[in-house]
């Protein structure tokens, strides 16, 4: 009972040595005076007297975007005249995005720890002139502060009441509460950046944008993660202008790539072609291995180097007699079901055309065929 | 001591020439006038929110103010110090000091967006006002300007009344008042004239703390805490030159010799005065270290050089000549110098130096602002011309020597 | 001797300090009240949206454009400043270097605390409030315009087109509305609350405050707390203010020194009357001498 007892003391220390370094952390440079979150100078654990807002600098949010909610529908405003309906928001779409902006602080400042607070716990109905508290805005002006401002830098036509808000009147426009409004929003992504650099034997860097989206299938907060809107949300074709800056430097690319040593690796004199698995690694990714993610075959390592190019390397049980040929889209007939791999696919380079001339004199491919052509038959993989 | 000439209506025609092109110009302004009247400022100026001010306040009121500056100064010289070898000159002094103020009253009148509201300041008082003060003293200025006329009008009509037919019943009244009028202000007439003396001082030197309060809008070359002052000099600078261009203007127009004799010492005050206000112009820029906007070539810059060289400078020299003194001719081209010196500053301070924050554009008069000025300054010569007709103000070499009138400017001389 | 003259000197200084330090008191001795009102213009929050230009039209009966959707959000490149048909406008300020969000000016009269205007006008017509508004009495102006020369932010407008009684037309502070109790119309309808309305010391604090907690977002500069010597009206950038076209102010009051001059001339009468008194005297003794002159040629 007694150890238990103690246990649980050195527990309860711990965790304020932990919360007291978190709160050191997140205060940042400054450091608030108690009263910047208690409401008298001492706080008692039976009444904390805690505040609940505004806390500067303790902003402690970190939720991910699937525990909130998905749709919210802002109806607490009811102005005079009274001229539109509720806003529908998107909470999921905008939480998402935000994991590429600082996450929920983006919008939900001033949070304690905990909960994360809704807009309507700080901000009153009322505005600031007509309430008590004159240093934060109303509900109405925060909605449209944190909605407008981002929409606003972004180019995204919502300036305009309506692009929001419908009319309670008005009929032609079809009711924002229930429509989807992502529909409208696009984002503007760029195939290639070409990046001119101070290094002097090699000014130039190459960065295929489509590559890591598509290719590596990296998510957008695998690389944005303190974005702008307009980062993304922009007209096309801003992108051009952007090219010939150079941002962050080195920290951009360095979670995954190396940057030490061989500069050569990205700089250069001139673009350079995007990536290309063939000429980087002599095998060809081409149709059956090119929706394959990376790690796939090359597991979760940072250099991708020294995998051998052989089928049986990765398709373990791939040997001559348990081949299904047929899932190349091509079935072998009885006779050349048998025969070994090699005989047909020289030195084992699947990617190159058959040869027949190495049993056959007078029979050549297409003419004279070893089985038929089915449809691809997808077994199983590996 | 002049005793050979006086004061007495002159017999010239009326109508010459010049008085037809004058008449014309001022039927011009009256169109104007009646047009800002019916139509509003907007219609004949070229006034914004940008300029509120322009021509008629710059030119009409605060160089038409400083212009009849020579009314107090010939009053100074005149009445206080006693020179009665002068007296010849108070009375045309008189008579334009106070012309002008009622065409300055009349400028205003029409610049101002409500001109029935004239009075208002009678009643409606803000010490804190420069503007205030400025009304407050010009209204009572006049008054005592048109007091000080009285005596000319009592001498020209006193034992003249002779009204006709129905209204000869007021001959006797009308006699008795004059005669009343007469004595009175015989005896009490001292305390006008030091009153004018008093109140233009005032509102000359306030005319030059209107535009302080506007601060930076005005171009340092001319924003100084000073300018009360500088207002000040300059109006007493221009006084004599004011009375030396009309004296010889008007016996040129009237065929009368130019009165040299007095002119000429009154040409050797100038250069004195102008000094004065040349110093303190000069000095007030060495302390505020303003000289360094003259090297800027900005329109403010040339007009500061061309009003201190051209209106201050080189006629203080000429008034140092002895030879431009006594020659009529130089004398008055070195008062002409003075005066548009003088009409120059009042321009510069008002419209040139002034610059708004936001402008979009500058200030120039519009035609209508232009023919209004131009129509009021020919109304006044043509008003002149006929009250030096009617009234004894221009003095005349007597052919017959008999005693100078009883009062030769009424009240204090004698 | 030296001491006695040493004396005259200090008592001459001292009366000398008096008399200014009394004149310089006349131009500050209104001091404002302290609970006085204003409203506190956050720039970096204003959109431009016009709607407060909207509500203020709607509020004055100005112009029959009332509604955001007519005006439009053309906002003008010119310096579009108040007249008679719009008691404020918002103008936009693109930003430096062309890529960012401009940045928009609410411009209206900012109710200094001790405004030029007020000094300035001939008849008293402008006074400034207990409660903050700097306010036009139109059975006084005589439409002299003298207000618009002095007020150093250009704001007076005048109704040059009217040719029987012309207002000077500027913002009232929607003093009918805050009488009772509400708030001036361009802050109710602002939907982003860029402007607050509220105890002037106390949108100070805020203001303060928001510069402290967001130095990336503000300037240091909160416009109109020191400015002219304060006005009702303040501002908070991004910018500098010069960049917005804000004037570059002293602290001194704008009427200080016509004041003190004014004050001067006027103390109690005395210059004048001293004036009036030395002449009489000169004349006094010019003519007796004169006299005395002529009886001894006699």
């Amino acid at each position: 009972m007694k150890l238990i007892e103690q246990f649980s003391a050195y527990l309860v220390i711990a965790l304020f040595l932990v919360n007291l370094h978190a709160i050191a952390q997140t205060s940042g440079k400054r450091t608030n005076g108690c009263l910047a979150c208690h409401t008298t100078e001492i706080p008692t654990k039976a009444d904390p007297s805690l505040k609940k807002c505004p806390r500067a600098d303790m902003v402690t949010v970190h939720a991910s975007a699937d525990t909130g909610p998905d749709k919210i529908v802002l109806q607490k405003i009811t102005g005079s005249p009274d001229l539109y309906e509720p806003v529908l928001f998107d909470h999921m779409a905008h939480a998402k995005m935000s994991e590429m902006s600082g996450n929920c602080v983006l919008c939900h400042h001033y949070n304690p720890p905990g909960s994360v607070l809704a807009c309507s716990e700080c901000h009153m109905s009322e505005t600031s002139s007509k309430s008590a508290d004159l240093s934060k805005p109303g509900l109405k002006g925060a909605y449209h502060r944190q909605c407008i401002n981002c929409h606003r830098e972004s180019g995204l036509a919502a300036t305009q009441c309506k692009s929001c808000h419908s009319a309670k009147a008005d009929a032609s426009t079809p009711s924002r509460t229930t429509q989807k409004a992502t529909a409208e929003v696009s984002v503007t992504r760029p195939t290639r950046l070409v990046f001119n650099t101070s290094y002097d034997d090699g000014k130039v860097v190459t960065f295929y944008h489509n590559d890591h989206t598509d290719r590596f299938r990296l998510a957008c907060s695998a690389c944005h993660t303190n974005e702008r809107c307009s980062g993304c949300h922009k007209p096309a074709g801003a992108f051009a202008k952007q090219a010939a800056r150079v941002v962050g430097g080195h920290d951009r690319c360095s979670p995954c790539h190396s940057v030490d040593g061989n500069c050569s690796r990205c700089h250069d004199k001139e673009p350079r072609p995007g990536f290309n698995h063939l000429r980087r690694a002599r095998f060809d990714l081409a149709r059956y291995h090119s929706t394959l993610a990376c790690a796939r075959c090359h597991g979760n390592r940072s250099d991708y180097k020294g995998l051998s190019g052989d089928c049986i390397a990765c398709h373990s049980q791939w040997k001559s007699g348990s081949f299904d040929h047929r899932v190349t889209g091509f079935g072998l007939d009885e006779t050349h079901g048998t025969v070994d791999c090699e005989s047909c696919h020289l030195e084992k380079d699947f990617a190159k055309k058959p040869t027949c001339s190495s049993c056959h004199d007078d029979k050549k491919y297409p003419d004279a065929s070893p089985g038929i052509r089915v449809r691809s038959v997808r077994t199983k993989r590996l | 001591m002049s005793t050979l000439t006086t004061p007495e209506p002159l017999t010239k025609k009326y109508i010459t020439p010049g008085v037809i092109i004058l008449a014309i110009l001022a039927f011009n302004g009256i169109a104007f006038v009646l047009a800002r009247l019916f139509f509003g400022i907007g219609a004949v100026t070229n006034l914004s929110d940008q300029y509120p001010w322009g021509l008629w306040i710059g030119v009409d009121v605060a160089a038409g103010v400083a212009l009849a500056a020579g009314g107090f100064t010939s009053a100074a010289l005149g009445h206080v110090m006693h020179r009665e070898d002068y007296h010849a000159i108070v009375r045309p002094a008189l008579l334009t000091a106070m012309l002008g103020y009622t065409f300055v009253a009349l400028g205003v009148m029409i610049d101002i967006g409500r001109w029935y509201y004239i009075w208002h300041p009678l009643l409606m008082w803000n010490g804190n006002s420069a503007l205030f003060e400025v009304g407050i003293c010009v209204i009572i200025y006049m008054t005592v300007l048109y007091i000080e006329f009285l005596p000319i009008v009592t001498e020209r009509f006193m034992g003249r009344v002779q009204l006709k037919g129905i209204l000869s019943i007021l001959n006797r009244p009308l006699e008795s008042l004059l005669r009343t009028l007469d004595r009175t202000l015989s005896k009490t007439m001292f305390l006008f004239i030091i009153a004018g003396i008093v109140l233009s001082t005032l509102h000359q030197s306030s005319l030059g703390t209107l535009m302080i309060i506007a601060g930076p809008k005005i171009h340092p070359l001319w924003q100084t805490p000073v300018l009360p002052l500088l207002f000040l000099l300059s109006a007493v600078a221009v006084g004599f030159p004011m009375v030396i261009f009309e004296s010889l203007l008007a016996s040129r127009s009237f065929g009368l010799k130019p009165e040299m004799h007095i002119l000429s010492k009154l040409g050797t005050m100038v250069a004195p005065l102008l000094g004065i206000y040349l110093a303190f112009k000069l000095g007030d820029m060495v302390i505020r270290e303003t000289f360094v906007y003259l090297l800027e070539p900005t329109t403010e810059s040339v007009m500061f050089i061309l009003e201190v060289a051209l209106g201050v400078v080189l006629p203080l020299r000429m008034f140092l000549s002895r030879a431009v003194v006594r020659s009529p001719l130089w004398l008055f081209v070195a008062s002409m110098l003075v005066i548009l010196g003088v009409l120059l500053n009042r321009i510069n301070n008002f419209i040139v130096a002034y610059t708004p924050p936001y402008a979009t554009g500058g200030y120039f008069p519009s035609v209508g602002e232009i023919s209004v000025t131009v129509g009021f300054v020919a109304l006044l010569v043509l008003v002149y011309r006929f009250l030096v007709k009617v009234f004894p103000i221009i003095s005349v070499e007597q052919r017959h020597t008999s005693p100078v009138t009883k009062y030769s400017i009424r009240g204090t001389a004698k | 001797m030296e001491t006695r003259r040493d004396f005259l000197r200090t008592a001459v200084v001292a009366a000398a300090t008096a008399t200014l330090g009394e004149v310089a008191l006349g131009a500050a001795s209104k001091i404002p009240s302290p609970d006085r009102r204003g409203i506190l213009c956050d720039l970096t929050a204003c959109i431009g949206c016009r709607s407060c230009e909207a509500a203020c039209r709607k509020e004055h009966g100005l112009s029959s454009v009332s509604s955001l959707s007519e005006l439009g959000r053309s906002n003008v490149p010119e310096r579009r400043r108040p007249s008679p048909d719009a008691l404020t406008v918002v103008n936009e300020y693109k930003h430096p270097n062309g890529a960012g969000s401009p940045t928009f000016v609410k411009v209206q009269c900012m109710h200094c605390d001790y405004p030029a205007c007020e000094s300035a006008c001939i008849v008293g017509a402008i006074s400034k409030k207990e409660s903050g508004p700097v306010l036009w009495d139109t059975d006084k102006c005589i439409g002299c315009r003298y207000c618009m020369v002095a007020c150093p932010f250009q704001i007076p407008s005048f109704q040059y087109d009217t040719a029987l009684k012309p207002d000077i037309v500027k913002c009232d502070f929607c003093v009918h509305r805050t009488e009772k109790g509400g708030v001036p119309a361009c802050v109710e309808i602002c939907p982003v609350e860029a402007l607050t309305y509220g105890r002037r010391s106390a949108l100070i604090e805020i203001a303060r405050k928001r510069i402290e907690n967001y130095p990336d977002r503000y300037r240091d500069h909160v416009y109109g707390e020191f400015e002219a010597g304060g006005t009702s009206y303040l501002y908070l950038a991004k910018t500098d203010f010069k960049e917005l076209e804000f004037p570059s102010l002293k602290r001194e009051p704008m009427p200080g020194t016509s004041e003190s001059i004014q004050h001067g001339i006027f103390a109690y009468f005395v210059p004048p009357i001293s004036l009036y008194s030395l002449l009489g005297g000169l004349m006094w003794i010019n003519k007796n001498r004169q006299k005395a002159e002529e009886e001894t040629t006699e």
